[in-house]
């Protein structure tokens, strides 16, 4: 029997209908992915969880997040989250077998893999990405256009599929409105923000067992990867513009996410140097231009963002139409004159960006964001420590770069069995780099361990919470046992 | 599976308008709606889980007969090589594997095909992803099925990325050129011809690792490069504060210049030429 048109028009529709997602500013399987790895590489990630966590294979190291570590709300949200993204980029992690009794399987990615699945994540679900605008004159955050009611708003969202029509029924639909970016990644209410990856990173230390520590571990890459996404974002010169209608469109995210992908995304700027920052969100609005938000605004247009007001006074377009252009950017603006709507009369011309316009954007912009992002990772994990053991069985805990306020210093010793457990904990005194102090342990303490690992947590010396740590194994430091000066700032 | 869904590019060309993709569903919603129900909560409910509910129902008995797939978004490849038929992301994919160097064919070659799907609320989200694995026989050949139909797929069907990898040679993908990281363009569905070439001496295992991606198969094949590249990162990854050389003295080094836009300022009388603020 031959089909009829409206069954073929069926068929077409739930099975092979053509179509393009609205992005929602960079794509997270892509852009956000590329520019987090990009960032990580060129960053001092692999060195540190050589060196903090004993990870011998650096950002390539396979770790495991166990749901059974996790609140099974917090199990089941990742899980969910985490399994949907997509194994051809590179970020999704791998299922373990479920063991006897497990209601959610473990899943397996490397260092750098999580990084980047955090980052995917802050865009999933699509409602947080209300948090991710951020003003780059005013530092506000997402706000209604005049005359847009919240109800308008939040229906227009389940139109748009930001949110749910649960979400409608239960008024937690997005209004049109939300925080801003650098008041989202510090907000508690963020379940991959700063919060969390402080947090977790004391657990990652300081856990009894070892796969609770790489649970947290886990917690901790993925709340970095999230941040970093947020930061990326305000790349976007929509985010930076109040221009929701330019993010869930979504020409220039798409475009850069069909030229670059993922693995073509450039590498971070390295001339660039942006004003190292006193907190992370600086990077993103600093109120004095630095931030990645304020540079963009100030120089690269969103679409719904154009007006007459964009092109500098005196500017006289001749021609039929053109393009006009910085000095780091040949396409900047088009325009093309539109026909008069009175004979003899002359029409403004249409000013608009298009695929060239879009791609001179990506080609200055992504590695911009890149470098940020490459600065913003190395922020998060500031303050080297370095642990030597001297002949007395005193353990030594020198700062590598960070100045720091005063703070707690708790070591911990590691048995062969991956069991931690606290041995001492000092306060310690507002330091610069050097020697941070000393903790005469004894060796009877150290019998049976394998590793000694130290969790400093305090402030730093612009009074901004910062948690570091080292670990020393044991069997290579006696046999080459170090010789230090007296302790100096630590006191018991 | 039906023909409709076999054959996606049939069907596919009927949405594309003015050369862009057209999210047909959100189209349909939109003109089906009244505007003035906005203003009344209790309306827009009802007429999104009536609407919702009709469209559920639909899917759901159309889902059976289509093979329980969603929309599909267009292939940015063809079905074959200079045949000018757009491929379909549904598959199957076939082609063979030759070493470029000297056009023998490669056995044992991992090929690893991956369907990734967003929601279909319209945002790019992630919604799950499908892969499949085959080797390459001995005369360099493979063959990945369609997309299988039997299985629960949700969301829209958004990419289909084809990863090759055998060790020695520099990996493949369908969309990116590892060379200069720019799209591909030569990737068919049908009768695809992928040239590896020999890993070049001094070449970055991390770049190449992370150009890749892939699944966890494919980390398990790359087990030795994967290797090769933390060793590679401790020699060339960015030094502790301790470890760093003395940083160059304030004579030679230039002070970054990164202008601002000044859109204050007036143009050059040209027009199409802009300056920026000092």
């Amino acid at each position: 029997m031959r089909p009829s048109r409206r069954w073929n028009g069926a068929l077409a529709l739930t099975a092979a209908v053509v179509t393009t997602s609205p992005a929602l500013g960079y794509e997270g399987s892509t852009t956000l992915a590329g520019l987090t790895e990009q960032a990580a590489m060129s960053s001092r990630l692999h060195r540190r969880v050589v060196e903090r966590f004993a990870l011998s294979l650096g950002i390539f190291e396979p770790l495991q997040l166990d749901p059974v570590q996790l609140s099974e709300d917090r199990a089941r949200n990742l899980f969910v989250r985490l399994r949907a993204l997509d194994a051809g980029q590179g970020h999704a992690p791998e299922l373990l077998p479920r063991k006897t009794g497990q209601n959610l399987a473990a899943l397996r990615q490397h260092v750098l893999g999580w990084l980047a699945a955090g980052a995917v994540l802050e865009t999933h679900p699509a409602l947080r990405v209300r948090h991710h605008f951020v003003d780059g004159k005013t530092g506000r955050g997402l706000r209604r256009q005049p005359g847009v009611t919240a109800m308008a708003a939040s229906a227009d969202s389940v139109e748009q599929g930001i949110s749910t029509v649960r979400q409608l029924l239960s008024g937690a639909a997005m209004d049109g409105t939300g925080l801003a970016a650098p008041d989202w990644i510090e907000s508690p209410d963020n379940d991959l923000g700063l919060s969390t990856f402080v947090d977790a990173y004391e657990r990652a230390v300081t856990a009894e067992t070892a796969t609770a520590r790489e649970t947290a571990l886990v917690e901790v890459l993925l709340s970095a990867g999230a941040m970093l996404a947020v930061l990326e974002q305000t790349g976007d010169p929509a985010y930076v513009h109040n221009d929701l209608g330019a993010v869930l469109a979504g020409p220039f995210a798409h475009q850069v996410a069909e030229r670059y992908g993922r693995a073509g995304v450039p590498a971070p700027d390295a001339k660039l140097q942006p004003d190292p920052p006193q907190r992370f969100r600086e990077l993103l609005f600093d109120g004095k231009g630095g931030g990645l938000a304020e540079r963009t605004a100030s120089r690269f247009l969103s679409v719904g963002s154009i007006t007459r007001a964009a092109v500098p006074t005196g500017t006289k377009l001749i021609g039929s139409g053109g393009y006009l252009s910085t000095p780091t950017l040949k396409h900047w603006l088009a325009w093309a004159e539109r026909p008069a709507l009175v004979e003899g009369g002359r029409a403004p011309a249409a000013l608009f960006l298009d695929d060239r316009c879009f791609a001179d954007y990506a080609s200055v912009l992504l590695p911009e964001v890149g470098k940020f992002a490459q600065v913003g990772l190395d922020f998060l994990l500031r303050g080297d420590l370095r642990l030597s053991l001297t002949s007395d069985s005193a353990l030594q805990v020198k700062l590598l770069d960070e100045q720091l306020g005063s703070g707690t210093l708790t070591v911990l010793g590691e048995k062969a069995s991956g069991e931690r457990q606290v041995l001492k904990s000092v306060s310690t005194l507002p330091s610069r780099p050097g020697v941070l102090g000393s903790v005469p342990l004894g060796e009877e303490a150290l019998k049976d361990l394998v590793r000694l690992v130290v969790l400093w947590k305090g402030r730093d010396h612009h009074n901004q919470p910062l948690l570091t740590s080292a670990q020393l194994g044991l069997r290579k430091a006696e046999a080459a046992p170090t010789v230090t000066p007296a302790p100096e700032a630590a006191t018991e | 599976m039906s023909r409709s869904a076999q054959d996606g590019s049939s069907a596919q060309r009927n949405f594309v308008r003015d050369g862009r993709f057209v999210d047909e569903t959100r189209e349909t919603g939109r003109a089906g709606r009244n505007p003035r129900k906005r203003a009344r909560p209790s309306g827009l409910y009802r007429g999104c889980i009536g609407r919702l509910g009709v469209l559920g129902l639909g899917l759901l008995l159309l889902g059976g007969l289509a093979g329980c797939l969603g929309p599909v978004a267009k292939a940015p490849y063809a079905r074959r090589l200079g045949s000018g038929l757009m491929g379909s992301l549904l598959g199957p994919f076939d082609g063979q594997v030759i070493d470029q160097s000297t056009g023998s064919p490669l056995a044992s070659a991992l090929v690893v095909g991956t369907w990734a799907f967003q929601e279909t609320g319209g945002m790019a989200t992630p919604e799950s992803s499908y892969t499949e694995t085959v080797v390459t026989g001995s005369d360099g050949s493979y063959a990945l099925p369609s997309l299988p139909t039997g299985r629960q797929f949700a969301g829209l069907l958004r990419r289909f990325t084809l990863i090759v990898y055998k060790a020695g040679f520099v990996g493949y993908r369908s969309d990116l050129r590892f060379d200069d990281r720019s799209p591909r363009h030569d990737f068919v569905q049908r009768g695809n011809m992928v040239r590896l070439d020999r890993f070049p001496q001094g070449e970055s295992h991390v770049r190449h690792l992370v150009f890749l991606g892939g699944g966890p198969v494919l980390r398990g094949a790359a087990q030795a490069e994967i290797i090769q590249a933390s060793l590679e990162l401790q020699e060339t990854a960015p030094q502790l504060a301790e470890e760093q050389p003395a940083p160059p003295s304030p004579a030679t080094t230039a002070p970054p210049t990164e202008p601002v836009m000044n859109p204050a300022a007036p143009l050059a009388p040209a027009g199409v030429s802009l300056r920026e603020g000092s």
